[in-house]
């Protein structure tokens, strides 16, 4: 139908003008490119996140080399919503923009498949069955009470830029989720106001202090004087765990949470030793 | 008595145990192998006198003392250190050991109190509803389980949808309407339980053969005394074998598949209550206006 011509005077001062979509350009590398948070120099490669550290001190210490990293891609544009993500290396064809990518737990795959191992070791590389075992202990004590401590020890965005600023939300797991017994909500369980979110959860900060000292100490006890956690031969995840919580403890302000691993010098002198190998592993592209 | 006694304030008990609460169970069955005799029992549902805002906590001489690791630390300095025999390497280990413990093995006990369906609705909601006083217990307990929430669902032992659909059929209904839905929710929800149960199961049994092959076939995990390990897995033991769980998913599991663990608990649970020793003497915590008021600061 016409559009009739009164209207069309009336809107004649107001021009609609429409111009071609902008597609974002994918960028295809020859490298393996790692999708990470920023690091905290702007001229790092390590992340200043603990997840992304983790994956990065995984693949480095598996000896793949010549990787890019990208720090210009927010959590919302990767897989699952969280990084870090693995753009694998592809042959680009004409007409293609598909880019190959992979979330965080297809990274070991991707690994053995680039080194060309079939990882079919039951023992994952630790010295025994027992080692193993203890390993997992390990990483439960450093995803526990080395996790709460340095949450705690971050700076958390105030309240009000929370609300104004545009907070994406990101997907890193709660510390109400992570403390046992888990804190009850602030208001308390048995009292007459309901436990609204806005009042958030009673974090008792002292005993997540003296958790996470007794955890340091225990770390650099079983560490002593050895190359690789757990004397195994050669690195094992746990020794990628460990450097990346070391390396973020290690990067906060000075404050007692950083000074209780100052205090161990042979954690500090291990994850010296690491982080260069794991420096050597990565190059900046943005 | 020179000594006041240490008053230790832990969640009421159920089921032939000292208490329903893992880690208040882990304190008391290592108050009772290190401090025999020095302490009380002081039956509570309200947390909020503690430092922490959690029970277990113990109030000895005008101290008050609460996570559990400065319990440990506490009662093994006023009476008996059961980690004395350890090196300084296994007691690292230990450290790593108690808190993969408490973290695993108790994500399961408190999935298996509430977060089972039939366990919470059944067995665990109605205990509760008995320990606290009548204007508490309408909503106290939904928020006691809601404080599980964000941690079983970390770890993916929260109800599943299938499972919450089936608790909303439970209602009784007088329409028709919601009848036929009934049916046709009943395939989707059964067929989402059956496949969550085997994830479970799966992950039960990842924590439980660690510390199946940890124990192996000796007596206690190191050496031929209980220590802190033996407390706090033994623990969690007996709360997934001794109480009546209508659903039993996860005891049937343990006790056919786990026998020596739970031999293990039995063990660690008459070192700490032998036959001839005086029951521990246990008080219930007077009822004060004060747990109505919120403690924001």
């Amino acid at each position: 139908m016409q559009v009739p011509s009164v209207v069309k005077q009336a809107l004649a001062p107001f021009p609609l003008h429409t111009y071609p979509p902008i597609r974002p350009k994918r960028k295809q590398s020859q490298h393996p490119t790692l999708w990470i948070h920023p690091p905290n120099a702007s001229d790092g490669v390590l992340s200043a996140d603990v997840e992304c550290l983790k994956w990065q001190a995984y693949l480095a210490l598996r000896g793949v080399s010549g990787l890019r990293i990208r720090t210009d891609v927010d959590a919302q544009g990767s897989l699952d919503g969280r990084l870090p993500c693995l753009q694998a290396d592809s042959v680009s064809k004409p007409g293609q923009d598909n880019l190959e990518l992979h979330a965080a737990h297809h990274i070991p795959g991707w690994a053995d498949a680039k080194l060309g191992q079939t990882e079919d070791d039951p023992l994952e590389g630790y010295r025994s069955e027992a080692a193993r075992d203890e390993s997992r202990a390990w990483v439960s004590l450093l995803e526990g009470n080395v996790h709460a401590a340095l949450l705690l020890a971050q700076p958390t965005p105030s309240f009000l830029f929370s609300v104004v600023g545009f907070d994406t939300g990101a997907k890193t797991r709660p510390i109400e989720s992570i403390l046992t017994p888990p804190p009850p909500p602030r208001t308390g369980i048995t009292s007459l106001l309901p436990p609204l979110p806005i009042f958030g959860f009673q974090i008792p900060k002292e005993s997540v202090a003296e958790r996470y000292q007794d955890a340091v100490s225990a770390l650099s006890e079983r560490l002593g004087t050895d190359r690789w956690f757990l004397s195994s031969d050669s690195p094992t995840p746990l020794d990628a765990l460990v450097f990346a919580y070391l390396h973020c403890i290690l990067n906060l302000k000075d404050g007692p949470v950083r000074q209780e691993v100052t205090r161990r010098v042979n954690l500090v002198a291990w994850e010296y030793r690491v982080r260069s190998q794991v420096i050597g592993a990565f190059t900046r592209t943005y | 008595m020179d000594d006041p006694l240490a008053v230790l304030h832990v969640w009421p008990g159920a089921w032939g145990l000292p208490s329903l609460d893992p880690i208040c169970l882990t304190a008391i069955l290592y108050a009772q192998l290190t401090i025999p005799g020095k302490f009380s029992l002081m039956e509570s549902t309200s947390p909020t006198a503690s430092p922490t805002g959690t029970l277990p906590y113990m109030v000895h001489d005008q101290t008050a003392v609460a996570p559990l690791s400065s319990l440990f630390k506490y009662m093994a300095g006023i009476g008996i250190n059961l980690n004395s025999s350890l090196s300084s390497a296994e007691k690292a280990q230990s450290t790593a050991w108690c808190t993969h413990a408490e973290a695993g093995l108790g994500d399961l006990v408190t999935h298996m109190l509430f977060a089972q369906d039939a366990n919470w609705r059944e067995m665990v909601y109605p205990t509760l509803i008995q320990m606290y006083r009548v204007p508490q217990r309408y909503y106290a307990p939904r928020r006691h389980r809601a404080s599980y929430k964000a941690r079983l669902e970390a770890a993916e032992l929260w109800v599943s949808p299938g499972e919450e659909v089936a608790e909303i059929q439970t209602d009784i209904s007088l329409s028709s309407f919601k009848q036929t839905k009934k049916k046709e929710e009943n395939h989707k929800a059964r067929f989402a339980r059956v496949f969550e149960r085997e994830k479970i199961l799966e992950k039960a049994r990842a924590v439980l053969d660690i510390y199946a092959r940890l124990l192996g076939q000796s007596s206690f995990f190191f050496g031929n005394k209980p220590t802190t390990l033996d407390v706090v897995v033994a623990a969690n033991i007996l709360l997934m074998v001794r109480p009546p769980f209508p659903d039993d998913l996860l005891p049937g599991l343990v006790k056919t598949s786990y026998p020596l663990l739970v031999s293990h608990a039995d063990r660690v649970h008459s070192a700490a209550f032998p036959e001839s020793h005086a029951v521990v003497p246990v008080t219930q915590e007077g009822f004060s206006l004060m747990s109505f008021i919120p403690r924001i600061f």
